[in-house]
This record gives structure tokens, sequence and C-alpha cells, in this order.
């Protein structure tokens, strides 16, 4: 794809913060890229048996792709919030195409490296957890939220709560009870499965 | 939940949280002040809650940046692409990668492949791709993967199609060892994409076991045709393609292994054409068979060199008793020189076919012989039937001999039971019409024989060319034929109208091709049930290709379908009768149902119960009259209800897809009795299994009689929107207004639904929906315009 300008990306998110949701889908193939791109830069360099640090890159991405002088501290809250959501469909999406093709149904073929990666079993339990943090949104999507960011998007507290605007108390609060009723969801799945 | 009642729960978990643990049970008990939902609600969380665990705390994050870094996707999962939604990753390759998404204006399930992005800096290229991969779609062949659209996603280039559910023969390989049936099943499939596409003047270039798709139902596609176009080098010379190819994948960092393929004028970098595709597909075969491929090499190099220097093993040395005759083929398709190859897939093919045929007769063979003998062919059959055992057949020669017409094979299977041997012998002939004898024997000796069918035993000339149908001359015209089987007897209405579109190719293709246009016919006395055409326009058609064929020749099919055509189309009962009775003599072990269906509609229900209480013979259970569900029928309509019932409820038990039309025919039948709670509650078991509005339609009528008028009334006003689409709903509109008791409705419907010829029409006579209709003189003028009454 074609490289992005700093403008362009910095006025997508721009136009995003300000309720612009097309922005959005115009934006999100573009972080996606950028965030690729770095990943495989630093995977590159990283000692073997190094992992990668997922705030490290998006950090980097940001800089990368957007030009400071022009915005306000919310907008990088913003832009971690739509890395976190990356993060999620990367994990989900990848653990449903093996969950996919373990039961016979498509042509997934799995490089050594990603087997690694992600374990038959913690592929199951991805899409699990995809699945229930999809049924908690339904609910409460702030909790919903907030575990995206904090898990799929290794944002602290205090970032997660600079994006949703609200005290890191609440983000506290939130995240004991998200992880609870997700806790309790995951295992009623595996229940009826079995 | 509402979300007062989601914030309660939030407080009180904190609040007990806060609790000590010991503590919690007792708050909570007086917290919820008697509501259990609520208490129970908050317990469960609060079991859920683990301080110490670090259930999704550490793992995610850092396994998507590495998941990242490892990814060859550049499209992530739910990004959209015009209209296609990213629903999963399948795979990835040298050639780009291939997502599972979703068509968001028509709701299906299509492939996408996004090509690597050099591919676009030669628009040209792209564009002659573009042209070559429609033109191989657009041929409309089964083995050719069906192309949606091909786009461009900021400059890259994207291919949508059909989504195949199923496993590349990459996969199929690695998973088990293959049987020579299997491979030789995929190498005539493919050898006939090929024989489509090189026709049209298209060379597919690149195949290889990853672009070989095959579906659980046994159907195999071809994938990519053209694709290998963008990788061909602009400049020919020694090794230009090759080295193109591996550039590519160097590029992508995936393995190589696509020059394994190739022939040595592609590896040379020169010129092709439809002779490289048989080269690879003589390759692929050779993997299939031997386990492995025919030119090895430890670098891309090495593998170019073997490709134009060896002679690969023989197939012998890795799969011990492969035919002879595949050896040549394997060893004729892989000839270095173009020239001596086959020269067109259609040569590969027919010797293909005929291998198989042959093998399939000799595993028939075997089956009639005991373990140890082996060997024989037909010819050599009919001079022995000797076993181990020392049976003495020769009077049985002697008798298969003059009663089986010269191109019959023999077939069978032997049974032993203590010191009698059953040999039980089927006759096939050519066209697919089985007769059966049984034979019994003791040592040495025939005791007894049964079941000869008295035609066979007719010694005439006339009689026995009645027996074999003719198939065409036109391997095409047979291919384009058989497709259309397989989706006819799939009964499904999307299959059953592809199957009319491979049966008028084939009479294209071969105008004297009877089979065809008795199997044609049949389509649009298909379409005319389904209501998928004007019942009169399908029926004035299926008239007309049974005429055809039987002006080309008589079959036992032909003169069934044409009773069918005097019962729907012309209302003649004694003329469809007749013609059934020819049907009948020409093959006594023919499909019974149309003359039940016959004696049903007359009002002839004992005749019909005693015909159906004896064992059919059911060559195509799928689109024809399952006997199982006649009995029960019949049954209900002579008012033995709990016979009837049991009839259906056995059905029911079966699992099958037949369990909704079981339910829904128990569902009518309470409504016979009086039991309307009964009635409704089969409905609800039906609604889920309902395939086609006509079965939806039934449970409106069961509604209405069962006096859930609003819901009949709602599938009422569904249905008369649906009349414009479908035309077989007229005669089930007017029971659900006459169950409603809107008689003046019905008897519209109904007079309608005699103007259009409608199939359902037939059943005025006995259908019990109509009861409270008969006694108007309306009624009585309908049953005669059907000529059900005098």
């Amino acid at each position: 794809m074609t490289s992005p300008s700093p403008d362009e990306v910095t006025q997508l998110l721009l136009d995003w913060s300000n309720g612009d949701k097309a922005a959005l889908d115009r934006l999100m193939p573009l972080v996606y890229e950028e965030l690729r791109r770095l990943a495989h830069h630093y995977m590159g360099r990283e000692r073997p048996g190094h992992t990668l640090q997922t705030t490290a890159i998006v950090n980097e991405a940001y800089l990368q792709l957007i030009d400071q002088r022009n915005v306000q501290w919310q907008n990088r809250a913003h832009f971690f919030g739509i890395a976190a959501q990356l993060m999620r469909r990367v994990l989900a999406g990848y653990a449903r195409s093996r969950h996919y093709a373990k039961r016979g149904g498509g042509a997934r073929q799995v490089s050594l490296e990603e087997a690694m990666i992600l374990s038959e079993e913690r592929a199951a339990d991805m899409v699990a957890l995809d699945d229930a943090l999809n049924a908690l949104a339904e609910i409460d999507e702030r909790k919903s939220q907030i575990v995206e960011m904090r898990f799929f998007g290794g944002m602290s507290i205090e970032e997660t709560a600079e994006v949703l605007g609200v005290s890191s108390g609440t983000v506290m609060r939130d995240w004991t009870m998200a992880k609870a009723w997700l806790r309790r969801e995951i295992g009623k799945e595996v229940k009826n499965e079995s | 939940m509402k979300a007062d009642e989601w914030q309660r729960i939030n407080d009180l978990f904190h609040a007990a949280l806060d609790r000590d643990p010991g503590a919690r049970a007792a708050f909570l008990a007086h917290a919820c002040a008697g509501d259990e939902d609520l208490r129970v609600e908050v317990e469960s969380l609060l079991a859920s809650h683990d301080p110490s665990d670090n259930f999704i705390e550490s793992l995610a994050p850092d396994l998507a940046a590495g998941l990242l870094a490892e990814s060859h996707a550049r499209l992530a999962t739910g990004q959209s692409v015009g209209n296609y939604r990213v629903m999963a990753l399948l795979g990835a390759g040298g050639m780009g990668e291939v997502y599972l998404t979703e068509d968001t204006r028509l709701g299906r399930r299509v492939a996408l492949k996004l090509l690597p992005a050099q591919f676009t800096t030669e628009p040209d290229r792209l564009h002659r791709f573009e042209r070559e991969a429609r033109a191989a779609s657009s041929l409309n062949h089964p083995n050719i993967i069906t192309i949606h659209e091909v786009g461009q996603l900021e400059g890259e280039p994207f291919i949508i199609t059909e989504f195949i559910e199923g496993k590349t023969l990459r996969q199929q390989m690695a998973a088990a060892t293959m049987m020579l049936r299997e491979a030789l099943e995929v190498a005539i499939q493919v050898a006939s994409a090929l024989e489509a596409a090189h026709k049209a003047g298209i060379v597919h270039r690149d195949i290889k076991p990853e672009n070989i798709m095959l579906r659980p139902d046994g159907l195999v596609k071809v994938l990519d045709f053209g694709l290998a176009k963008l990788t061909e080098s602009q400049s020919h010379g020694p090794g230009a393609e090759a080295m193109a190819l591996a550039s590519v994948q160097t590029k992508t960092g995936l393995v190589m292994g696509t020059v394994t393929y190739m022939s040595p004028e592609q590896a040379r970098g020169l010129a092709v054409d439809a002779r490289s595709d048989i080269f690879s597909l003589g390759a692929v075969i050779y993997e299939m068979v031997a386990g492995r491929v025919p030119f090895e090499g430890a670098t891309t190099s090495d593998v170019i060199v073997s490709i134009l220097e060896r002679e690969p093993a023989p197939l012998s040395r890795f799969a011990p008793g492969v035919p002879d005759e595949l050896e040549q083929m394997v060893k004729k398709a892989l000839a270095k020189d173009q020239e001596e190859r086959y020269q067109l897939a259609n040569d590969l093919l027919i010797d293909l076919r005929n291998l198989k045929q042959e093998m399939e007769l000799q595993a028939k063979l075997d089956a009639v012989r005991p373990a140890g003998s082996k060997g024989a062919t037909p010819a050599g059959l009919r001079g022995s039937v000797d076993t181990d055992e020392q049976l003495t057949t020769r009077s049985t020669d002697a008798e298969v001999a003059t009663t089986v017409p010269s191109a019959a094979y023999l077939v069978g299977k032997i049974k032993t039971h203590k010191r009698a041997v059953a040999l039980g012998l089927a006759v096939l002939m050519i066209a697919g019409a089985a007769i059966i004898y049984f034979i019994y024997f003791t040592r040495g000796k025939a005791i007894h024989s049964i079941a000869v069918p008295p035609s066979v035993n007719a010694s005439n000339d006339e009689e026995k060319k009645r027996l074999t149908k003719p198939e065409t001359e036109n391997a095409e015209a047979n291919q384009l034929y058989k497709e259309g089987l397989y989706y006819s007897r799939k009964n499904t209405d999307e299959a059953t109208l592809k199957s009319g579109e491979y049966f008028k190719q084939a009479i294209e293709k071969d105008p004297t091709f009877a089979l065809a246009h008795v199997e044609l016919a049949r389509y649009y006395w298909l379409m005319a049930g389904y209501g998928n055409m004007r019942p009169n326009e399908a029926w004035q058609k299926a008239e007309e290709a049974v005429v055809k064929a039987l002006a080309i020749d008589e079959s036992s099919d032909a003169r069934e379908i044409l009773a069918a055509v005097k019962m729907w189309k012309d209302w003649d009962w004694s003329g469809a009768e007749r013609e059934l009775k020819r049907a009948i003599e020409l093959n006594p072990q023919g499909d019974r149902a149309l003359m039940n269906r016959l004696l049903e509609t007359s009002g002839r229900i004992d005749e019909a119960i005693a015909d159906a209480s004896v064992d059919w013979n059911q060559p195509h259970t799928g689109s024809r009259l399952a006997r199982e569900e006649r009995l029960p029928k019949l049954l209900s309509l002579a008012g033995r209800y709990s016979e009837a019932l049991e009839g259906w409820q056995k059905i029911v038990e079966k699992e099958t897809d037949r369990r909704g039309m079981a339910h829904l025919a128990i569902g009518e039948i309470y409504v016979r009795q009086g039991r309307y709670e009964e009635a409704l509650a089969e409905m609800l078991e039906v609604i889920a299994r309902v395939r086609y509005p006509r079965e939806r339609a039934r449970i409106g009528y069961v509604y209405a009689a069962a006096g859930k008028r609003r819901e009949a009334i709602k599938i009422l006003e569904e249905m008369k929107g649906l009349t414009g689409k479908r035309y077989n709903l007229g005669t089930h509109i007017a029971t659900i207004y006459a169950a409603l008791g809107n008689k003046d409705e019905a008897l519209a419907w109904l007079k309608k639904a005699c103007d259009e010829h409608e199939n359902g029409v037939v059943d005025l006579k006995v259908d019990p929906r109509f009861d409270t209709l008969r006694a108007d003189p309306r009624f009585v003028d309908l049953l005669r315009r059907v000529k059900l009454a005098s």
C-alpha cells in the first residue's frame, strides 16, 4: 500500500475524534499497516527468545504516523484505542482461522513460527474470550473497551482512563468486574461444549 | 438486561468485595432483600473473581506483536474492502494471501485473494490476467473456480472467487496416502478443467497441488487460471520464468517449490502452450500415486536441472501394483519434448477415464470371485465363473450367454451359508439399468433361480435393443450429462436449477443423446413441482423434451415422464396409466412411485396402499417420491390415522432432512383428529425445518384449521406476496382460505390454480383440506375440469 503522509493520518485521527465515523474506516488499515511494518522491523532486530513489546510498537507507530504539533493528548489516547482494537482483531482473527482450520473448513496453512506463538489451546481460549467480550459490549460497552485497551493494547490503567475520560479508580473497578464477568462467561461456554 | 439492573449488580459486586470474604454471603442476602436472581448473579461473579490469578493480565499484547511480525496478512480481520468484510485469513503464499470474506451486499461468503503489490507496476499485464481469469471463469465448467469480481484496493489487485470449503490437494496428500482410485478421480476432473480451458485458448501455467481444491462431496476445483501470467517474465531467456518466480518467492519469504511442477520449456523460459499444463498435471499425478515429486533437488536450480535432464523413477518403484497403463500415461505426460507428450488434455482425459472404468469393472469382478482368483476380464468371466470351491457353473454360463445383451457386464456377490453358496449375479446394462438374478447353488449344482425378468428372456433383438439405453459417443456431452445428474439428484432448488443448464448443454453437444432429453424433461417436471417456472410453460417444455427423447429411443424413464405430462398437463388419467404400464413393461424394476401417485389422485386409495406395501425398487430416491413416505400418506388419506402416525413417527426418528416433512404430516393428521394443541406443537418442529414456501403454506393451513387465525393470515399474506415468483402456491393459498372459512376466495384461488395447471390441482379429489368446499357447485365444476369427476 502506498505510504500515507503524516498530515493525512493526523487529519483522519482528528476527524474521527470529532465524530466522523468514516474516518475510522480509512484510518484502521493505515495504522494496521504501520504496526505490521514496525513489528517486522523490530522482530528482525530482537535477540531470539525476546518478546516484542506491543506498547513500544504502538508508541513508535504513533510517532511515525501522527504530526505531533497538530494534536492534543486526547488524540493520542484515541490512537492507542485504535491500536488496541487492531491488536484484538489480529489475535482473535488469527485464533478464529486456526480454530476454523482445525474443524476442517478452510485451507489455513500455519507456519511454524505462528504455531509457536499461539498454541491450539490458546487459540480456542482466544476465540472464547473474543466472543465473551462481544457479549460484554452489549451490556456494558465501556467495560469491554477497557478490557480491549488493557489486554490487547497493553495500555496502563492511567492511559486507559485518559482515552475514556474517566478516573483511574473507575477503570480499576470496571476492570475487576469485567474480569470476573468474563471468567464466568468463558467458564459457562466451556461447560456447554463439554 | 436493563441498565439500572446492571448498575445494581455492579454496586453490589464492589460493595461485597469491600467486605471480608466471610461476611459477603450475609451481606448479599440482606442487600438483595429476597431478589434471588440478583443474589445468584452477584454470587456467581464473586465466585469468578480471583485477585491472585493472572487471567488476561499479561498474555495478549506481546503475542499480538509477535503475530503481527509473522503475519503475511495485509488485511486485518474486520476490515472492509469495498463490499467485502474480512473474516479470516485462509492462507498465504507466493501469490498473495487468501481471505475468507463476507459479501455484505449478498450476504454470502466468498474468498478474496489479494495479489502482491509488485504486479501492479505493469497495468498491461494486470489487464491481460484479468481478461484471462474472466475468460476461464466464464467457461462455467464445474471443475473451474468461479470468479465473481476482479478489482483493486489502493492499487493492489484482488480477486473475489467462490469460497470452496475443502482441502487443497497438497493438504490431502499430507494427511493421507491417496488411493489409486481417488488419484484417478482428481486427475480426471483436473484434466477435464484443462480440456475446457485449453479449448478456449487459456493455459493455466501453474498446475500444482496447491491450486487444486477437493470438496468434501468429491468435486474438484482448479484455482487461479491465468494468474501465473502475472509472474511470467517479459523477456524470454534461459531460466527467466523460473527465476522470476523464484524471486517472487524470495521477496515474500515463502517456501520455494513451485518450480517442481514446471514443464521443461517453462523452466527454460520458452514460450509455453497447453502441453505445458499437461506436463504439470503429469507431475501432480505422479506425486499423488508415488507419494513424492518426480523431479527433486535441494535448490531451485537443482530441481530445474532435474526437470530438464532426468527421467523420473518409474511409479511402480513407489507404488507396487500400479497399472501399467497409468505408468505409460504419466510417462507420456512427462515427456521432455512437447511433441512426444499428449497433445491435447482431452487425449489424456480419455485415457484416464478408460483406466478408471476398467478399474471399477475389475473391482466389481473381484467382488464376484473369492480372494485368490484374479485377473479375469469380463469376456473371461463369461467362460468361467469357477471359484476356489470348484463350483460347476457351466449351466449358468450357457444361460448368461443367451440372455444377456452383448454390451452387458456380469457382476455379483458370493455368500456362503453352511454348505450352500448363494451367488447373486447382476447384469449391468451399459446405461446403468440393473437386472438382478439370484441363482442359488449348492456344491456343484444350481438349484434355483429367481427374479429373472421376463423381458431378458425374450430372445428377439428388438427387445434387447430397448434394454440398452444409448449413451452418447460425445465425451463432452456425457460429462455435461453426468454433471447435470449430480445436481438433479441433490434435491435442492438451486442444484436442480443448475442441472437443467447442464442437460441443455449436453443436448447442444449431441442432439441425439436420448438420456439427456429424458433428464431435461424430468428437470421441467421438477421445475413445475418446485414452482420455479410457470407450470403451463414447464409442462409444455417437459412434453417437448420427452417427445424428442422417445423419437430417438424408447425407454422406461421416458414413458414415465410422458405419463407425468399426461397427469399434470393434460389431466388425462387413463392415458397416464397406459404410459406407466408401458414403462413398467420396459423396466419391471423401475420406479413405481408415479403409478402409486396416479392411483392416489384418482381416489383408488386402497389399491395404492396395497401397491405401496410391496417393496419397490427406487433408483433415485432423491428426486422422486420416496416410498416410505407414500404409505403413511396414503394411510392418512384412508383415515387409518394411527398407522399413518406410526409411519411418520419412524421418519421423524431417522433424523434425516425429511424430518420436517414428517412433523408437518403429523400435524395435518392431528388437525383431522381435532387434536389442535398437538397439531400446533408439531408446527414448532416444522418451522425451523421448512425449506420451501409450499411447506410454509401447509403450516398456514394447520394454523388456520387449529384456530390460530392471526398467524395463518400472516402466512397467507406472505404466500400471496410470493405468487409472482413461485408458481405452486395457489392451491395451498386456497386451503388456508378454506380453513379460515372464506369459500369464495378459496374457490377463486383454486380456479386460478386450474387455469395455470398448477401441480397441486391433481389432488382436488382426495385432499381432505378441500373437504369444506366439496358441496359447492363451483368446486364440482373444477373437479370436472381436471377430469376427476364425471
